[in-house]
């Protein structure tokens, strides 16, 4: 059924929210509007500043509202150190492992079959900063899928030329993981990649 | 139960995963993988490119549910130039297939390959084989040793304009390098499965860029352009 044109729109507009169905979008419209017109106003505001505001920082991709996000703009993080994610959410899981350098942003993975090349990463920029900046490490983090390696496989041949140190993250057992829970290829890459025990 | 690969598997809705698989006796078919991307779920690690899989499915039409998802045996983990090209080949068989009706070896082929690639001799002389095995199991066998209008037989001194429809077209002349036109020596080789002189491994190439191209119309292969940049 249809409601009045101005909360027909309300609701189709909601439905492009993640995991948010028809239903869920008429529930959504109808909060806002019956209990809590203010936060309504709000949301619609931040919607729109936000939308119109952010955009990629220029020296790593992530979205900002400045020219230069605030990460890449601390002058007390470790310059010469830069992480390689496929996307904010990435950065941020990263970041609260501790780590203190810098980071690059591609945005995506690189997926032929989806018409995602090295344009739509941003690597040109990814050049010239390995160009420009006296990195000492690069440390890829993409995601332990086909297209995450075949990323850092593609970025590990970009960085060739400049002499920088190219690491990848390690791929095994999770933290707290059992073997025999663990699937075959995951348990095979990390036998691979096993550790000399040291003191 | 039914013998498969996944080609290409993509994010789904909030945590599903949408799979293009290569199945043994249903061609390619698409699944959804029900929450496949939750942190719980058991196909987690499994629902990967070239890793042998024994998939159940449920449901008609273009998109079914996945019901069930087995490994067999370990997953190829290629590197590097390697894995370029497997995603090559998935790329390929992935957009072909969509356009023809494929014969049952397709998919010992497309195993063959993963296994070949594995092996990484020559990668160059892999991707042509794979090709060639590939368009003659979906009905495009190239006739790579005679002239399709007349008849003749393809002289390893002479050139040819080749066409994937049309064949081969002998041109008089030699001339300027021209993409579509290729020696009958690289043609004969090709059909002989004899890659032993760079030339042909480079007139293949070529050659293969363009059927492809033509075949696939609206957009070129990506992971080609990909490849060849590196």
């Amino acid at each position: 059924m249809s409601f009045s044109p101005l909360i027909d729109r309300l609701i189709a507009q909601l439905r492009f929210l993640p995991g948010v169905g028809p239903k869920c979008a008429q529930r959504m419209a109808f909060q806002l509007l019956a209990r809590n017109r203010t936060a309504g106003t709000q949301l619609g505001e931040a919607l729109i500043h936000a939308m119109k505001q952010v955009g990629h920082c220029d020296r790593c991709r992530t979205f900002s509202e400045t020219a230069r996000c605030q990460l890449c703009s601390n002058a007390r993080r470790e310059q010469n150190l830069l992480c390689v994610v496929e996307s904010p959410s990435d950065l941020l899981a990263i970041e609260q492992t501790g780590f203190h350098g810098l980071y690059f942003v591609l945005m995506g993975h690189l997926s032929p079959l989806d018409g995602i090349g090295p344009e739509q990463l941003g690597l040109g920029l990814l050049k010239q900063r390995l160009q420009t900046e006296s990195l000492s490490e690069l440390i890829i983090a993409t995601n332990p899928t086909v297209e995450g390696e075949a990323t850092a496989h593609y970025i590990h041949e970009l960085s060739l030329p400049y002499s920088v140190r190219v690491t990848r993250i390690a791929h095994g057992v999770p933290l707290g993981g059992e073997l025999e829970f663990i699937d075959g290829g995951t348990l095979a890459r990390a036998l691979a990649s096993r550790e000399v025990l040291s003191e | 139960m039914e013998r498969s690969y996944i080609l290409h598997a993509r994010s789904y809705l909030d945590d599903s995963l949408l799979l293009h698989c290569l199945t043994e006796q249903h061609d390619r078919i698409l699944l959804v993988a029900k929450r496949a991307r939750l942190a719980k779920s058991p196909w987690r690690g499994l629902l990967q490119p070239f890793q042998e899989l024994c998939l159940a499915w449920r449901g008609r039409g273009s998109v079914m549910t996945l019901t069930q998802a087995e490994g067999q045996g370990l997953a190829y983990f290629f590197k590097g130039k390697c894995l370029l090209a497997a995603l090559y080949v998935n790329e390929l068989t992935d957009r072909l297939i969509q356009k023809s009706e494929p014969e049952p070896r397709l998919f010992q082929q497309y195993a063959q390959v993963l296994r070949d690639l594995k092996e990484n001799d020559s990668l160059e002389v892999i991707l042509r084989r794979f090709e060639l095995a590939l368009l003659s199991s979906l009905g495009y066998a190239l006739p790579l040793t005679y002239q399709v209008a007349t008849g003749e037989e393809v002289s390893p001194q002479h050139y040819y304009r080749f066409h994937w429809q049309q064949g081969a077209t002998y041109m008089p002349a030699r001339p300027n390098p021209h993409p579509e036109w290729i020696s009958g020596q690289s043609l004969l080789a090709m059909a002989a499965d004899d890659w032993t002189l760079s030339e042909t491994r480079m007139e293949a190439k070529k050659l293969m860029r363009l059927i492809f191209k033509d075949i696939l119309e609206t957009r070129g292969l990506q992971s080609a352009d990909v490849f060849a940049m590196i």
